[in-house]
């Protein structure tokens, strides 16, 4: 039995923007990290750009598929890598998907990277506390990384307003679609 | 270009940011009681504040506990390599030190502790 596939507009578009984000995430991977975790997170920019123009659906496809298909390509799939990578990218779409639901808070994209950025710091931090190193002096590493997190979510957001600028006319809208679900 | 809500939430996340530099980063603070423990009996528990030199009897024989100006030591055991008075002086709340062979510990306590617990 033959069974076809046909992928529609939406997969191949998802294809695309999830290829653009793998890349960013694997030519990130090679730069020198002075602390484990802390790297600017600039693939999350297609998320955010997925979220702004596609909606919250978009870019929970889009992220999942980097983080997978990022980690297979690493070969850290299931390592704690992978762990907290994941658990980075689904608190931050939460963080996300609560903001669309309250229709967007007036929020451009810098507030929104800022905010993702933090939760995905703070959703690796927990999985790293709980599932890793359950040591009290895992705290004072913290302050230190939500403060750099704030930092990277910002210049993030700022590039992702900057291409939204130049990119403006030319993407295909598929329905409507600012935060929607 | 960022509006008045971005500004909101990046004032709120640095607010956020240093309170958790100022909470998670706050100063250890001194011991105010020490607890001493027997076989992992709790035996005595005694303030800091005055000076006193304690006899506990352990498993092999008296520990003598001396507690000085705010801090405690082993000042003469029974054991034989001597590691708990080789390790001096302790004034820190949640610092923890133990005689093994004489089965005599002791933990300082403090309103604050900076450890919940040591494993060793």
């Amino acid at each position: 039995m033959k069974i076809k596939l046909v992928a529609s507009k939406e997969d191949q578009l998802v294809a695309n923007l999830a290829a653009l984000a793998i890349g960013i995430h694997i030519l990130e991977s090679a730069l020198p990290s002075p602390l484990p975790g802390v790297k600017p997170g600039f693939a999350n920019i297609i998320t955010l750009i997925v979220f702004l123009l596609y909606g919250w659906r978009m870019a929970l496809w889009v992220s999942l598929l980097r983080v997978f298909v990022g980690s297979l390509v690493l070969g850290t799939f299931l390592s704690p890598t992978f762990l907290l990578s994941l658990s980075g990218a689904l608190c931050s779409l939460l963080v996300l998907g609560a903001i669309s639901c309250l229709s967007g808070l007036g929020l451009s994209a810098i507030g929104l990277a800022v905010l993702a950025s933090m939760a995905h710091m703070l959703g690796q931090f927990a999985v790293a506390y709980y599932l890793f190193i359950p040591h009290q002096a895992l705290f004072n590493l913290l302050p230190v990384l939500l403060s750099l997190a704030i930092v990277f979510g910002w210049v993030s957001g700022f590039i992702t307003q900057q291409l939204l600028v130049r990119m403006s006319g030319k993407h295909e809208p598929i329905n409507r679609p600012n935060y929607h679900n | 270009m960022m509006t008045w809500a971005d500004k909101v939430v990046i004032c709120m996340a640095v607010g956020f940011v240093l309170f958790l530099y100022v909470w998670l980063w706050q100063a250890p603070q001194e011991g105010d009681e020490v607890s001493i423990l027997v076989n992992g009996q709790q035996q005595y528990r005694i303030a800091l504040q005055q000076d006193k030199i304690l006899d506990v009897v352990g498993g092999l024989g008296i520990s003598r506990i001396e507690i000085k100006a705010g801090s405690v030591r082993f000042f003469s055991s029974p054991c034989s390599n001597k590691q708990c008075i080789h390790r001096g002086w302790l004034d820190q709340a949640g610092d923890f030190m133990a005689c093994l062979p004489n089965k005599v510990s002791l933990y300082l306590l403090g309103s604050n502790n900076h450890y919940d617990a040591i494993n060793f």
